[in-house]
């Protein structure tokens, strides 16, 4: 277990400690690949943003205020980020290309669960950019309303209104597939 | 949360597993290239800038330059002929020193012959 705190991290690293910089980064990696992955719906490109956005913190630390919490600076960065890329190349998402098959998920239950998610990660991908970081945000990486309204540079009526609008839209689409029971 | 916010939930807990390799991979990225210069503010920055950009001063003489300047600026802003200065008094007692000055006596007349030295 490690006691340091994300924001001593940052005190640190604004001093140009790096050892405290690669002990942060892991920490937010994965999730921030997760986060940039669903909104450019890139893989290769995720990658090359959370690079980037692993070094703009390094390079901004001196500036961070530690008024501000580090992870929701920080998803601000890889949103941001992500934005730029997604307006820059069109591509086809990873999620409609679907996944090579499997042959040890051949079970019939890891199957229905497979095609399920696919659909729900189709249908997330077909949300407007806004919407779907707001889905991203809150049901993915279990932010409040309030630090998604900080990512997002909105405010907590807003991310709400957002979400309301992408669950009606994610209900319209899945609901054929997945039932009323569901 | 009803069942479909939980559906939304559970998908993003099993996607989430897919990120370990490609995190793992920008890390490792990030790791073997050196890690670029900070950036400063720029109160913090302007000496090593000046290091930097090899035209750093000569620090004692520009103390000598910064003193002088300080005592320029001294007498300008509260020498003789400011409105600080009369302030004090000393306009005042210079003036009163001038009359009775010794130059006076010697070169005033004399008072019962006229006579002029």
């Amino acid at each position: 277990m490690d006691p340091t705190s994300d924001e001593e991290l940052m005190l640190r690293i604004a001093k140009g400690d790096e050892r405290a910089f690669r002990e942060l980064a892991p920490r937010y990696a994965a999730r921030a690949i997760g986060l940039a992955r669903r909104i450019t719906g890139n893989e290769a490109d995720a990658e090359e943003i959370v690079q980037e956005a692993f070094l703009r913190v390094w390079v901004n630390a001196p500036r961070w205020r530690p008024a501000a919490a580090f992870r929701t600076w920080f998803y601000r960065i890889v949103f941001n980020l992500s934005l730029n890329r997604r307006r820059r190349a069109s591509f086809l998402p990873l999620e409609e290309a679907g996944d090579p098959p499997d042959p040890a998920a051949l079970a019939g239950e890891r199957m229905e669960r497979d095609e399920r998610d696919r659909e729900i990660a189709a249908a997330i991908a077909a949300l407007p950019e806004r919407q779907r970081a707001a889905v991203v945000l809150t049901y993915g990486e279990e932010l409040t309303n309030a630090e998604a309204a900080e990512v997002l540079g909105t405010s907590v009526s807003g991310v709400e209104s957002l979400l309301v609008r992408a669950k009606r839209m994610l209900r319209d689409r899945l609901g054929s597939s997945f039932g009323e029971d569901e | 949360m009803d069942r479909f916010d939980q559906l939304i939930v559970r998908y993003f807990k099993t996607d989430g597993n897919r990120d370990r390799q490609p995190a793992a991979r920008a890390l490792a990225a990030l790791a073997a290239e050196p890690l670029p210069e900070q950036r400063h503010s720029w109160f913090r920055r302007w000496p090593s800038a000046l290091l930097n950009n090899d035209f750093a001063p000569a620090w004692p003489k520009i103390a000598a330059l910064a003193c002088v300047a300080l005592v320029g600026c001294s007498i300008g802003f509260f020498g003789p002929g400011t409105r600080a200065f009369k302030r004090t008094g000393w306009t005042n007692a210079f003036a009163q020193n001038s009359e009775s000055d010794v130059s006076g006596l010697v070169f005033e007349p004399e008072p019962l012959t006229g006579a002029r030295p």
